[in-house]
């Protein structure tokens, strides 16, 4: 298809898509591209640029944005399968706002939050708006956002909504509109940069030669906002982002936040409460936290104060913030500001509040309580959105047009019943945007989220902001959870303010980021995920070259039962079984069954995802502790993941009769493993996070190691049989190579066996023997010292020094056996010791007993037995995964 | 004990102590807590004392939206016993309710005047008419309600009839009921103890559009006759208090089956049990099992024994 046959057919497809409203023709919606009269705007010269690549074209740029969201592993909620992050889901082609028009948009954000900040504030306070009316109580006292326990309670400073965020969407004639206010914990500012990065490499010429505003500035003025409500002042104020952990939805975004703004990402067992003050555990020390950038829900930010049992929160945080020891952004109760139901007394409070008109309309909203609105509405139920004021009862918005009769009834009564739970609001038409689809362009609604934050002089917008779509053509629904992409929105800058942005952005390399930079600080939790990160990557690494090799061996041996390299074949897949402990496999009565069709044994290992011990298993864990500690990690440690889990879902199917279906994985798996290896010695700042991935890699391998052994050469086997064993064996610890070199030259021990020990155990300058995985432990872990791990390191090395290599392989090898035994002992003994004393957790938080029964006669009440964890043993879905079980 | 007894003046001390003991170490202990009763146009405070055992790390009270008294304490002291106590000196003088003058009233016609009128408190209005976590106003608990608050039935009979139906239609009985049982489990069972007859009774106010809140704190009682009174006998009680036209608020009892007097010592109020429990908290403890033991005594005094200084805080 041709530029203009792709832009035509857009033009007929968005005018098909009239707005299904019952008994309402509102016209062809506006649309971004072609603006309400069908004329395309003069900044949709872009877009025709666009549309030049014609269909192929497009989708080969859709392809590519594709590819770049994977590679930055942005992610949303959980993929439909379950385990794995889902995929960001972006358009590739930008929303394109002239400067003229976000700057009215801009005026009307800033009044608006203005507003609610006025507003959030007297609810907490003086409550006068309430009293006189302006706003019915009902509105608030009805709404899950109020909290109570936050009465009374205030950030220092001039206000109270620090990080402001609308949902816009325009009316038919293309005025933006208010739909609603995300106040609780705005998500999405993280995603509208990502989206950005992605547009800019996948759009490089047009990114480069458009002046455009940039995002970076607004996260500038995030941090200086954070900093600023801090009531600490004689120091450098320590600001955290408390996140509900690494299974929430908006996981990346919380942790691209965190690294943009510079700060540390905790959970709840990260921080503690002392004091009436809370504390952020490192591993080194307690240092107090001033401010926390919560994206945990106030409702379950405490389990004292607010939901009892909540293990997401910090009991007595509330507390906390009455007393001025710490400052939550955005303010415990804010969330009171998402109710819809305040919508139709903005006006009027905004007049009384600001003495102004309300520049930005807001969706026409009849709240139930009252009785005349009420009246109004039930008569038009089925031309109306039907809203919840929250959604604590479970209840989703419902479009009145899209239900029966008798559903509509069935409403009718729910709300009556409840009035004040409700709002009817009249629909918006919203505006089209051409999104890149199969056959060319294709519309889809929009709904634009803007992000503010509060500086000294008014609020201030992040250019553009988080572009939503909807799921398809004809539905109106946007929501990123059904499956709706993203756009980025373009702002156009004029020079000047290009050049200010660029000024900004210089000044965000060269001013210290407050909490993260100076300090080498690392929770407890991510030091422990990174420890296992290393555990996990080193486990797969070694069991994927095993299983390679044991393929090699299958290949070469396994129509030659009695030869001896048969015989060498069997003893590797047996420790193969025994490393990975994925039994029975080939070890036990069923070895025999199992060397019939070895290969199917191997592919176990990369398919079985849920099996403890597998490859596939270590690879999702490796993925899965990845994520827990993303904000710590290298950029392109996404990229080699995502390739790595591309890998072994490219194994062919059992049947598919491939000639060998395990080889080509294991080798495409290796080669990213070993990448992801070497990203991790290059690209990572030799800090604490460092050390304690690191630490975790050299405990696994030299674990590994010593198994290896104990399960090959610690028997004596024919020696020709021993010799071929003995070359696997140092292949599969990568150390082949070297020891023919020694041989050949005539270094260390003379029998094979003996030299391959030698490299394997003892040698401190073969970077796969056991000595060096010790020395380089001591190396990782020495800015952290523990006295306990440092005598046990030392332990095992005067085990190796003294060892003799003829004793412990005179007598059958039982020297050895030995050995390898003690080894195993101390190095498992050696990892419990590295996590006690790093990585320890507090006791378990349970909720108090509550003296419910009250009595007003008789004895004084003896209360016995019973559990007290009836609240406290809910664990939220939220929780990390646990690791019980595994070592 | 005659009638006007009741609403004359009386002292008393109250004593409540809570203690908890734990098989294991508990290591951090954060509490919420209405260790001090508040005024109120019938009741007077003349002192307060609160212990905590191992002493508090932080010790704090507030003013919380609903104007009671509330209390923040941290121990991070190791401990295996927490004991908490609060002994007061209280004055009450609880007026005879003017049924009559409510009577000029019905159901509706106070109901109508509240909601519409400018003397109204608003934020209270909503607070205490609205459905709270512990008072949901589900068909039966409204068809309940209906039965005895009809829209014509004059106010002050109704809200004598409303204490005396509870206490009628529902057995007394210890242990039926937990801190989590609803007004529909507690209708359909038909017993329950104090605090879920005052949340019935606010969930029947509050259902016919009368503002009901849920009252926390302690009654006289007698012992058993011809008994001695034990120590540590008496209990924390709660009734509920409905609010009339002219924002006044009147308490009723509908476990003791008559309106509050000069016996009944307010500690705090709120929408229900949730806003007021005298103690809630978390701790950090391997502890799998844990007792609790609550030991109150309300302790009648002669005003002549007093001390000057208590006395004159009145």
């Amino acid at each position: 298809m041709t530029t203009v046959d792709v832009l035509e057919q857009y033009g007929d497809r968005r005018s098909d898509a009239r707005s299904p409203l019952a008994g309402q023709d509102l016209g062809t919606p506006y649309d971004e591209t072609f603006g309400a009269d069908g004329a395309l705007v003069p900044s949709a010269d872009l877009v025709r640029d666009m549309g030049a690549l014609g269909a192929g074209g497009l989708r080969s740029l859709q392809a590519g944005v594709r590819r770049l969201v994977s590679d930055d592993g942005i992610t949303y909620g959980v993929a439909p399968e379950g385990r794995r992050a889902g995929r960001w889901r972006l358009d590739a082609l930008p929303v394109i706002l002239d400067r003229t028009q976000w700057q009215v948009i801009e005026s009307g954000l800033s009044q608006r939050a203005e507003l609610l900040d006025a507003l959030l504030t007297d609810l907490y306070g003086p409550q006068r708006l309430l009293a006189d009316g302006t706003i019915p109580a009902a509105v608030v006292f009805g709404h899950a956002g109020f909290l109570p326990a936050a009465y009374g309670t205030s950030l220092p400073g001039p206000r109270q909504l620090i990080l402001p965020s609308t949902d816009l969407a325009r009316d038919a004639h293309g005025q933006w509109t208010a739909l609603g206010d995300r106040a609780q914990a705005p998500s999405g500012a993280g995603y509208a940069m990502a989206d950005r990065r992605i547009v800019a490499r996948a759009l490089p010429g047009l990114y480069r030669t458009t002046e455009l505003s940039r995002l970076r500035g607004f996260f500038d003025d995030v941090r200086d906002a954070l900093l600023a409500v801090a009531h600490e002042r004689d120091r450098q104020p320590r600001v955290v982002l408390l996140s509900p952990g690494p299974a929430s939805e908006t996981a990346f975004d919380q942790a691209f936040v965190a690294t943009l703004l510079g700060l540390p990402l905790v959970q709840s067992e990260d921080l503690g409460m002392r004091d009436g003050k809370v504390w952020l555990r490192t591993t080194g020390r307690e240092e107090q936290v001033d401010v926390i950038l919560r994206r945990v829900d106030a409702s379950w930010s405490d389990p004292l104060d607010l939901r009892a049992g909540s293990r997401l929160g910090i009991p007595g945080l509330v507390e906390a913030t009455r007393s001025g020891h710490v400052s939550v952004v955005n303010p415990l109760g804010a969330g009171v500001l998402e109710n819809p139901a305040l919508a139709p007394y903005l006006d009027r409070a905004c007049r009384a509040l600001l003495g102004e008109e309300l520049r930005l309309p807001s969706v026409r909203t009849l709240w139930c309580g009252d009785e005349d609105a009420r009246r109004e509405g039930l008569a038009r139920l089925g031309e109306l959105v039907i809203t919840p004021i929250d959604r604590e009862a479970g209840e989703q918005t419902v479009f009145g047009w899209e239900r029966t009769h008798a559903q509509l009834s069935d409403l009718k009564a729910q709300i009556e019943g409840e009035p004040w739970r409700w709002t009817l609001q009249e629909p918006v038409a919203m505006s089209t945007t051409p999104v890149v689809a199969d056959d060319g362009l294709a519309p889809r609604r929009l709904v634009l989220r803007a992000f503010g934050v509060a500086s000294d002089d008014g609020y201030r917008w992040m250019p553009g902001g988080l572009g939503r779509l909807s799921r398809d053509e004809t539905s109106r629904l946007v929501s990123n959870a059904a499956g709706g992409q993203a756009k980025d929105v373009w702002v156009l800058a004029s020079a000047d303010i290009e050049r200010t942005d660029r000024d900004n952005a210089h000044l965000w390399l060269a001013r210290p980021l407050p909490g993260m930079h100076r300090s080498v600080a690392l929770a407890p939790r991510a030091a422990g995920d990174l420890f296992w990160l290393g555990r996990y990557t080193e486990r797969a690494e070694s069991s994927t070259r095993l299983a390679l090799i044991c393929d090699d061996l299958v290949a070469d041996h396994l129509r030659r039962s009695a030869s001896p390299g048969y015989a060498a074949m069997a003893v590797l897949l047996a420790a193969l079984t025994e490393l990975t402990t994925v039994r029975p496999g080939f070890t036990g009565t069923h070895a025999e069954a199992a060397l019939a069709t070895p290969v199917h044994e191997l592919r176990i290992l990369l398919s079985e995802t849920t099996r403890v011990g597998t490859i596939a298993y270590d690879i999702e864990a490796v993925v899965r502790t990845a994520h827990a500690a993303r904000e710590l990690l290298s950029v392109d440690t996404w990229r080699v993941l995502g390739r790595l889990q591309e890998a072994l879902d490219g194994l062919p199917d059992d049947a598919a009769g491939a000639d060998d279906p395990v080889q080509g994985v294991l080798g495409q798996a290796l080669e990213l493993l070993i990448a992801l290896a070497g990203l991790n010695a290059e690209s990572m700042v030799r800090d604490l996070a460092w050390a304690f991935l690191d630490a975790g890699r050299r405990t696994e391998r030299a674990l590994r190691t010593v198994d290896l052994l104990r399960h090959t050469l610690a028997q004596e086997r024919p020696p020709v049989v021993d010799g071929q064993l003995t070359e696997s064996v140092l292949r599969a610890c990568d150390s082949l190579i070297t020891h023919r070199r020694r041989l050949t030259a005539g270094q260390g021990p003379a029998s094979p066996v003996q030299a391959a020990l030698d490299l394997l155990l003892l040698d401190p300058a073969n970077p796969r023997s056991v000595r060096f995985q010790l020395d380089q432990l001591e190396i990782a872990l020495r800015e952290v010292p523990n006295v306990q791990v440092t005598a046990q390191i030392a332990d095992i090395r005067g085990l190796l020094t003294g060892v003799d290599l003829d004793e412990i392989c005179a007598a059958r090898r039982a020297g050895l056996q030995q050995l390898g035994h003690e080894l195993h002992e101390r190095l498992t003994r050696l990892g419990a010791a590295i996590e006690d004393a790093h990585f320890g957790r507090p006791s378990t938080q349970q909720t108090m007993r509550v003296s419910e029964l009250i009595e007003p006669e008789g004895m004084g009440q003896t209360m016995d037995g019973g559990l007290t964890q009836e609240l406290s043993g809910m664990t939220q879905t939220m929780a990390a995964p646990s690791r019980a079980g595994e070592s | 004990m005659t009638g006007s007894d009741l609403h004359a003046t009386r002292w008393y001390e109250v004593r409540h102590r809570t203690n908890y003991y734990y098989e294991d170490y508990v290591t951090a202990s954060y509490g919420r807590a209405c260790l001090r009763p508040r005024a109120t146009p019938h009741q007077q405070v003349a002192s307060n004392v609160v212990e905590v055992k191992p002493a508090a790390d932080v010790l704090s009270e507030h003013t919380d939206l609903f104007g009671n008294f509330s209390h923040y304490l941290e121990v991070r002291t190791r401990h295996t016993e927490l004991r908490v106590s609060k002994t007061s000196v209280v004055s009450v003088t609880v007026p005879p309710v003017d049924v009559d003058a409510l009577n000029r009233w019905t159901v509706a016609s106070a109901a109508r005047e509240l909601r519409e009128s400018e003397a109204t408190p608003r934020a209270a209005y909503a607070a205490y008419t609205l459905p709270s976590s512990l008072v949901e106003l589900t068909p039966a608990v409204r068809e309940y309600a209906a039965s005895i608050l009809p829209p014509d039935r004059p106010l002050g009979e109704a809200l004598a009839d409303l204490y005396h139906r509870v206490f009628d239609d529902f057995e007394y009985k210890k242990g039926a009921t937990g801190v989590s049982t609803t007004l529909d489990e507690v209708l359909a069972s038909r017993r329950g103890v104090c605090q879920d007859f005052a949340h019935l009774g606010a969930g029947c106010l509050r259902a016919v559009g009368l503002p009901g809140r849920y009252v926390s704190g302690y009654i006289e009682t007698a012992p058993p006759a011809g008994k001695p009174k034990l120590e540590g006998s008496d209990a924390t009680h709660a009734w509920v208090a409905a609010m009339v036209p002219g924002g006044d608020w009147i308490d009723l009892d509908p476990t003791n089956d008559h309106f509050a007097d000069s016996r009944y010592l307010t500690t705090a109020w709120g929408r229900d049990f949730r806003d007021v429990s005298p103690l809630r908290g978390v701790i950090y403890t391997e502890s799998r099992t844990s007792r609790l033991e609550v030991l109150v005594d309300v302790i009648p005094l002669d005003p002549a024994d007093l001390p000057p200084r208590l006395l004159s805080v009145t």
